[in-house]
């Protein structure tokens, strides 16, 4: 899928203060280079002239959920394979493996802990880049 | 907000902890907005309004969703676990789909109730 090291994050979340902590985090702990977007449709329309090497989606939003947004960025030619992240409080095992099913690459538990959240994304892009290795 | 990428440990806890207190100051704000989000459903039910219902409905819930989340990434587990239980209640008349009653409201009017008063004494304890 990619060997890439980790550096551009394409993230959609429509909560200010979520994204407020989000980037925070994300930028100054993880050193990642963030784009934020509020919406799905913003994504769809941003995501691929950022060309981020993954994508953190809120699952819940009002107009475009995760799950429809994540459909419609796999229809852009540069996206197809970008690993998704899904960030949502629903993360029993049924559901994760429904985000799995999905097309997700991992799920990451809202609300997160900020000074560990650069961590697990992380831990899953490093899962993602053992897999297209393998 | 321009996030600096020197910033240390100790810089983003400090910053972390503004946008807490930041957070708290809105607290009040947010209640009140969600309180006229529930007369609005009120009067729709009252006015048998009821195609009205699912997006008012839907409003309510997406603004218990959003202190559920915001709550626990500020650490308020209390303020979280409350809005989530309010969430839950909207939740289920949202998909219910049935005609809501007065009886309905006041059981959302009552875990609103509850919300309020976890919110009300964490905003206490800290200013």
């Amino acid at each position: 899928m990619n060997t890439r090291p980790l550096k551009k994050l394409l993230y959609v979340e429509d909560e200010i203060d979520i994204q407020t902590v989000a980037k925070l985090a994300l930028e100054a702990i993880g050193g990642f280079t963030l784009h934020v977007c509020s919406s799905g449709h913003d994504a769809v329309a941003q995501a691929e002239a950022f060309a981020p090497d993954l994508i953190l989606l809120d699952v819940m939003m009002p107009g475009m959920d995760g799950p429809t947004t994540l459909a419609a960025l796999r229809l852009l030619p540069n996206l197809t394979e970008t690993p998704v992240i899904f960030m949502t409080a629903k993360v029993q095992a049924q559901e994760v493996a429904q985000y799995l099913v999905l097309g997700a690459a991992g799920v990451i538990a809202k609300p997160f802990d900020p000074m560990t959240l650069s961590d697990k994304v992380i831990q899953i892009w490093h899962s993602v880049t053992e897999k297209s290795a393998a | 907000m321009i996030t600096d990428v020197n910033m240390d440990i100790k810089d983003i806890q400090i910053q972390l902890e503004k946008m807490r207190q930041a957070f708290l100051v809105q607290l009040p704000q947010r209640m009140r907005m969600m309180e006229s989000e529930l007369l609005e459903i009120q009067e729709a039910i009252q006015e048998e309004k009821s195609d009205l219902l699912h997006d008012l409905l839907t409003q309510a819930y997406r603004s218990a969703h959003s202190l559920t989340g915001a709550g626990g990434t500020f650490g308020l587990q209390e303020v979280t676990e409350s809005a989530r239980e309010l969430e839950d209640v909207l939740s289920h008349f949202m998909q219910s789909n049935t005609h809501l009653d007065n009886q309905d409201y006041t059981a959302i009017l009552g875990q609103f109730g509850k919300l309020k008063t976890v919110v009300t004494a964490t905003y206490e304890s800290k200013f």
